[in-house]
C-alpha cells in the first residue's frame, strides 16, 4: 500500500479513483500518564506519555484507513489528511482520511 | 511562631517552584534547541518543500511513502507565570514562541530521519498542526507533522 499526502504518486499514475476512505481512533489519557505530565510541567520539557499516545492514535487511525482502502480493492491513498479534536476532556480524537486509488507504475519520468 | 512557618510555606512553594522552572526549564529548553539544531544542520541535505507535486523527483528511487511525527512538550512554571503575567497588559507572549520553535523543529527532525531511513533525499507536502490534548491544568503543545518522502534527482 502506497500512502501519500501528495495528490499524486512520483513514477506512478492514477487508473482508477475509489473513493474517500477514513480511520479514526478516540484515546484517552490514563490517570497515571496526567499525573506525571502536571509534574513535567512544573519543569518543562517533552511530555513522552503524551507523545507516545499520539504516536499510537496516529498508527491506529493510519491502519484503519488502510484496511477500508484494501477492502476497496485499492493500491495507493493519495492526499491523506490527519484531525484532531478534542471530544471530551481526557481523551482526544485522530481522525485520518484520504482517496483510496489504483496507480500503475507509469514508466516514464515523474512530474 | 506558626503564622511564620505558615507564611514562609505559602511563599516559599510557589518561589521554589519558580525556581525550579528557571532552572529546569532553561537546561531543558537549551539542550533540546542544540540537539535540534545540530539534526536539522546534519540533515540540511533533504530537500523539504510543502509544494503537493514532486519538485525535482527521480522515479527510479523508492516508493513515495507518507512520514509522520508528532511531540507533546510542556512548558515550564516559570514560563507559564510570565505569560500569565503577560495576560494582564497584553502584547506578545515570548515565553511562549521558544516552545513553538522548538516543538515545530522536533517534529522536522522526525520527518527527516524517518525519511532518511526510507532512503529518501527529499520530502514534500509537508504540513504541521496542533492537537489539543491539554486538560486546563497542564498546559502543552502538541504538534502532528505530515509528509510524503521521495528521491528527488540530484
Amino acid at each position: 500500500m502506497i500512502v501519500t499526502n501528495t495528490e499524486t504518486v512520483a513514477g506512478y499514475e492514477i487508473t482508477e479513483l475509489l473513493g474517500l476512505v477514513q480511520g479514526n481512533t478516540v484515546r484517552a489519557k490514563n490517570v497515571g500518564r496526567d499525573i506525571m505530565a502536571g509534574l513535567k510541567n512544573l519543569a518543562g520539557g517533552e511530555l513522552k506519555g503524551y507523545t507516545e499516545l499520539l504516536t499510537e492514535s496516529r498508527q491506529e487511525a493510519l491502519t484503519r484507513m488502510i484496511a477500508q482502502a484494501e477492502q476497496l480493492g485499492a493500491n495507493a491513498i493519495v492526499n491523506v489528511r490527519f484531525t484532531t479534536s478534542s471530544v471530551t476532556s481526557g481523551a482526544s480524537e485522530l481522525y485520518a482520511y484520504g482517496t483510496a486509488v489504483k496507480v500503475s507504475n507509469s514508466g516514464s519520468e515523474a512530474v | 511562631m506558626n503564622t511564620a512557618i505558615i507564611i514562609a510555606i505559602y511563599l516559599g512553594i510557589p518561589f521554589g517552584l519558580l525556581l525550579l522552572g528557571y532552572t529546569a526549564g532553561r537546561i531543558n529548553d537549551r539542550a533540546h534547541t542544540k540537539k535540534l539544531l545540530a539534526q536539522l544542520a546534519e540533515m540540511d541535505d533533504i530537500l523539504v518543500t510543502q509544494l503537493k507535486t514532486f519538485p525535482n523527483a527521480d522515479s527510479s528511487g523508492p516508493t513515495p511513502q507518507l512520514v509522520c511525527g508528532e511531540v507533546v512538550i510542556a512548558n515550564d512554571y516559570l514560563k507559564m507565570f510570565l505569560a500569565s503575567l503577560k495576560n494582564i497588559f497584553g502584547g506578545e507572549v515570548t515565553s511562549f514562541i521558544s516552545l513553538m520553535a522548538r516543538a515545530r523543529n522536533d517534529v522536522l527532525v522526525q520527518l527527516l530521519v524517518a525519511a532518511r531511513d526510507l532512503d529518501c533525499n527529499a520530502i514534500c507536502n509537508v504540513r504541521f498542526m496542533t492537537a489539543d490534548i491539554s486538560s486546563g491544568t497542564a498546559p502543552s503543545v502538541a504538534l502532528i507533522a505530515t509528509g510524503t518522502a521521495y528521491r528527488a534527482a540530484k
